[in-house]
């Protein structure tokens, strides 16, 4: 399906991503799983520690309304990524 | 305006498309129809106020798909953008300026803006917030409990609540409240009259650009006051675009929180037994609060307009046609929410879509839910033996309105 959607991926290896220039702010990570996620001063989404369990990320990956937070197979470890998404567009 | 040739070719061809918003029957149920077209027709055409033609998407999957789907656009000013309320043309120009903030912006414009406006609303600054609220709630519950009964909820609770916390978090002055109170009243009231409505809206605008300008001048350590001073260091916006934002901030954060805290007081009062989860168990009223939200979703649905064709639901919407999402469908569809018509506390889903999904989740959320959780949690434990002075059913809910709500929640003790 056009998308996709994160939390339905089967891979043995999954990895947390988490976008801060896709996040939106809107606390949902944080609200739900408060001991993996914080916001930072600027509103933007903080990961407390690493490595993380993909399973203890599942629901906050779910409840994450921007794309900011994804499971993506095939790499080990979390992966925090700063760059600002807006010049390139939202999608 | 321009006339979108595939609306006429499918309306001559398939008759009449019924009309938009669907009215609720059930003051505790979103409109009955939507039982039918979730299971056959789950993305239908529907005929909005104006005459537009718009389709109308009712299941929880579909609806958040599109949520997420750069090809689905929330540009107030598109002429096919399906509005479900009709709207002079002055109160159209005093309404632009906010479909140039937030709400109305795509991506990569909405971003920035957004971005200027979280730190505000992080979940540690709801939590900050909570001591304010509290004090604004003991001292409504103070003078009901001095006054006499019954008493309406939504003049004495309901809406004091939510423009005490939108004074304090925009800068505006204490005085300034009852402003916000008398004008968003007559927005929501049914007697009101259009000439009526039109003159609180301008009355708002200009009172807003006051604020504005006033901030403008003397940035204060507030919501408003940061912006003007981020705006310096990276301008952003223009003063109409400012006072947009300032109106969307004081507009969005005020009817739905105001509906929820009336909502969720009938809903609690008409089932006792969910009444008495969370009054014995206070840890249990997070969760609870995220139940009323959903069982309510007093954001019925909201527009938005392909910008591509796109196939959902067995059909293809075409580049340019109006879209209605429709949380309140989506937060009652089965497939997602077992036993959907139970309000159930104990059901501990936070994937409801109350607040939307995508870029325009509500900014708010975590400052609404601090407030209804404070309100029900004060109210009920200082008024225990609070209930309704009148039937349910003979309260004058907003049944055709897009934002549901109560004009008036008579109680008694
Ligand atoms: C129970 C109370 C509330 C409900 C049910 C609610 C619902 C919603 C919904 C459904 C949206 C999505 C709009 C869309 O997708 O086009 C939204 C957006 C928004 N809400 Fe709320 N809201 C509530 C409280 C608040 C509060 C307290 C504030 C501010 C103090 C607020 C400010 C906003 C703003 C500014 C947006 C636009 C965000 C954007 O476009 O990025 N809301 N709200
Ligand atoms: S849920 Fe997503 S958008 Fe919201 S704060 Fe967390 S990462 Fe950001």
């Amino acid at each position: 399906m056009e998308g996709g959607d994160p939390v339905g991926a089967e891979e043995p290896t999954t990895t947390l991503v988490v976008s801060r220039g896709l996040c939106i702010g809107a606390g949902q990570c944080v609200l739900s799983t408060p001991d993996l996620f914080d916001q930072s001063e600027d509103g933007r989404v903080l990961l407390r520690r690493q490595p993380v369990d993909t399973e203890e990320a599942r629901v906050a990956v779910d409840l994450c309304p921007s794309g900011a937070l994804r499971l993506a197979a095939g790499r080990s470890g979390p992966v925090v990524d700063d760059q600002d998404a807006t010049a390139k567009g939202w999608g | 305006m321009t006339v979108n040739s595939t609306y006429a070719a499918d309306a001559a061809s398939t008759g009449e498309a019924p009309d938009f918003p669907m009215p609720r029957t059930c003051p505790f149920a979103p409109a009955p129809e939507y039982v039918g077209l979730r299971a056959e027709a789950p993305v239908s055409r529907v005929r909005v106020p104006d005459g537009q033609l718009a389709w109308l998407v009712t299941r929880y999957a579909d609806v958040r798909r599109l949520l997420t789907d750069p090809r689905v656009s929330a540009n107030r000013f598109h002429p096919n953008l399906p509005l479900t309320e009709p709207v002079t043309p002055q109160t159209r120009r005093n309404i632009a300026a906010v479909g140039r903030s937030l709400i109305g912006l795509d991506q990569p414009e909405h971003g920035p803006q957004r971005r200027m406006l979280i730190g505000d609303f992080t979940l540690r600054r709801a939590q900050e917030m909570r001591p304010h609220i509290q004090r604004t709630v003991d001292e409504c519950i103070d003078a009901i409990l001095a006054g006499p009964k019954p008493v309406d909820l939504v003049a004495a609770l309901a809406l004091p609540v939510p423009a005490s916390m939108i004074t304090k978090l925009l800068g505006m002055p204490y005085e300034d409240r009852d402003l916000i109170v008398r004008s968003a009243d007559a927005q929501l009231r049914r007697t009101v009259s259009a000439e009526q409505r039109q003159q609180t809206s301008s009355e708002l605008r200009a009172y807003v650009d006051r604020l504005v300008t006033a901030k403008e001048a003397e940035p204060t350590d507030d919501l408003l006051g940061r912006l003007v001073v981020q705006n310096r260091q990276t301008p952003l916006f223009d003063h109409d675009m400012l006072v947009g934002l300032a109106m969307l901030l004081l507009v969005a954060g005020f009817e739905t929180t105001a509906s929820m805290i009336s909502l969720g007081v009938a809903g609690l009062l008409e089932n006792p037994d969910q009444l008495a989860v969370v009054t014995g168990d206070p840890a249990a009223m997070g969760l609870a609060v995220e139940e009323l939200l959903r069982y309510f979703t007093v954001v019925d649905a909201l527009p938005r307009v392909a910008t591509a064709d796109i196939e959902v639901g067995g059909v293809t919407v075409r580049a340019g046609d109006g879209l209605l999402l429709s949380f309140a469908s989506a937060n009652w569809d089965t497939d997602v929410f077992p036993d959907a018509e139970v309000l159930d506390v104990h059901r501990g889903a936070r994937h409801h879509m109350a607040f939307g999904y995508g870029i325009h989740q509500c900014i708010g959320q975590n400052l609404a839910r601090a407030e209804l959780e404070i309100v029900f949690r004060s109210l009920f434990t200082r008024i225990p033996g609070l209930r309704l002075a009148e039937e349910l059913d003979g309260l004058p809910f907003r049944k055709e309105s897009n934002i549901y709500g109560l004009d008036r929640l008579p109680v008694t003790w």
